[in-house]
């Protein structure tokens, strides 16, 4: 007897009927096209001439996270690309990898070479970029009251603990976009055909 | 709870696991395993000096008591052949005969060698967080360690060739002075943390099609596969 099929069935099989290419291959076209939108995610990274932007931004993040330390009763200035306490001196700089640019470059790479439509990607591109500047806006706080504390823990924090924890992060907000859109017709198509 | 919000929810637990896994793993990494990890970096990266300067005995590489790493390296003959080099070596020979130069010491700071070992915590953490059965687990985890360890040395080589390219001001400018300035921002910015996600995802197909295809979650894929085992014994 025929069941009646769910919504995100229908448009699953819609997508087969309308001549997509199979999941197998679009997976394919995934894994060749991620190290590609990667590869070119951190060459715009890296051309000079867009470092003038990315410092622009990096400036407005520490404008913004000094602004926010002070809202909250705290002693903060920005100096640039320096976030500083005048009461006693501790300054830190945000650096280029500092500003959440290179997670969001790899989030970018995975949703944009993912199959899936446009409107789907933007959802996931928007949402997930935001989350990564807000976490990373919180990284930069917490750091600057790290360091004040004990210059050891700010290294260890810095370079081992938020680095490794965003790119969890980062595979997390992925796989959930994944799933959110999965999620309707996951329990007939998804197990069909595991890659 | 319903299959969607079930399945949804994989992700978040898949998240808590790994920063509980990662809290051991860097605590282990740091406490246990940093130094004897060094040590073989410093001996695997100066047997590849040795290999690269064409089984050259000058190549040296040690870890001094602050932890800094100093490079000892055949001199590039790019750097011979500059002009404040045969200046300053013009200046000391003079009297003294010719002087032969074999080798330079290079010294950078050990924070980047440390560096270069965090992928291993950040890659087991995250496939001792993986959902599902982890039975094979043991295979994946010494192919990405070992595969890692790979990624550590090169990164060590680009470090290494850096500190010489800028000691020697051969590669201060220009397009040799970017293609060095990348490649060290690849390797201490980037390589470290991105290598042990794509290490995970394609060395562990189970991890990979639970991300990538959005299978079903572990316990209902256990649960469905089975179910025919029971019944082949019927």
């Amino acid at each position: 007897m025929a069941r009646k099929p769910s919504p995100g069935h229908t448009r699953a099989v819609q997508a087969e009927e309308a001549g997509a290419p199979p999941r197998q291959n679009r997976m394919v076209r995934f894994l060749v096209l991620f190290p590609v939108f990667l590869a070119a995610g951190f060459c715009a990274l890296l051309i000079p001439f867009l470092h003038p932007a990315i410092t622009g931004f990096t400036r407005g993040l520490v404008e913004i996270s000094a602004i926010v330390i002070r809202l909250f009763g705290g002693n903060a200035a920005a100096h640039q690309v320096v976030l500083q306490n005048p009461s006693n001196g501790f300054a830190m700089e945000v650096l280029d990898g500092c500003n959440g640019d290179d997670v969001a470059v790899l989030l970018w790479a995975a949703i944009l070479a993912y199959p899936a439509s446009w409107f789907e990607k933007g959802k996931g591109l928007l949402a997930g970029t935001a989350t990564i500047y807000v976490i990373n806006f919180l990284r930069i706080i917490s750091l600057f009251y790290l360091g004040q504390y004990n210059h050891q823990w700010f290294e260890f924090a810095h370079l081992y603990v938020w680095e490794s924890v965003f790119v969890l992060l980062t595979l997390t907000i992925f796989w959930t976009w994944v799933r959110r859109m999965a999620a309707p017709a996951a329990p007939g198509i998804a197990t069909r055909r595991p890659l | 709870m319903g299959e969607p919000d079930r399945k949804l929810s994989d992700p978040l637990r898949f998240l808590l696991r790994a920063l509980a896994f990662l809290a051991l793993m860097l605590a282990l990494w740091w406490l246990v395993l940093l130094n004897p990890l060094l040590a073989g970096l410093r001996l695997s990266s100066e047997l590849t000096l040795r290999l690269l300067s064409g089984g050259s005995s000058v190549s040296h590489v040690t870890i001094g008591p602050d932890r800094n790493w100093t490079f000892q390296v055949p001199v590039p003959a790019a750097v011979l052949n500059q002009e404040r080099t045969r200046q300053m070596l013009g200046a000391a020979a003079a009297g003294s005969g010719p002087i032969k130069v074999r080798s330079m010491k290079v010294e950078g700071t050990g924070g980047y060698p440390i560096l270069f070992t965090v992928s291993l915590p950040l890659y087991w953490a995250i496939l001792l967080a993986a959902p599902g059965r982890r039975r094979r687990l043991l295979l994946p985890m010494l192919c990405g360690t070992a595969v890692l360890a790979v990624f550590a040395l090169l990164s060590i080589a680009v470090y290494a060739i850096g500190l010489v390219g800028r000691y020697s001001q051969s590669t201060a400018q220009g397009l040799p002075g970017f293609l060095t300035d990348s490649a060290m921002y690849l390797a201490t910015g980037v390589v470290p943390y991105l290598a042990p996600v794509l290490v995970a995802l394609s060395l562990d197909g189970e991890l990979r099609g639970l991300i990538l295809a959005g299978q079903a979650a572990p316990a209902a894929a256990s649960t469905a596969a089975a179910a025919p085992r029971r019944r082949r014994k019927r």
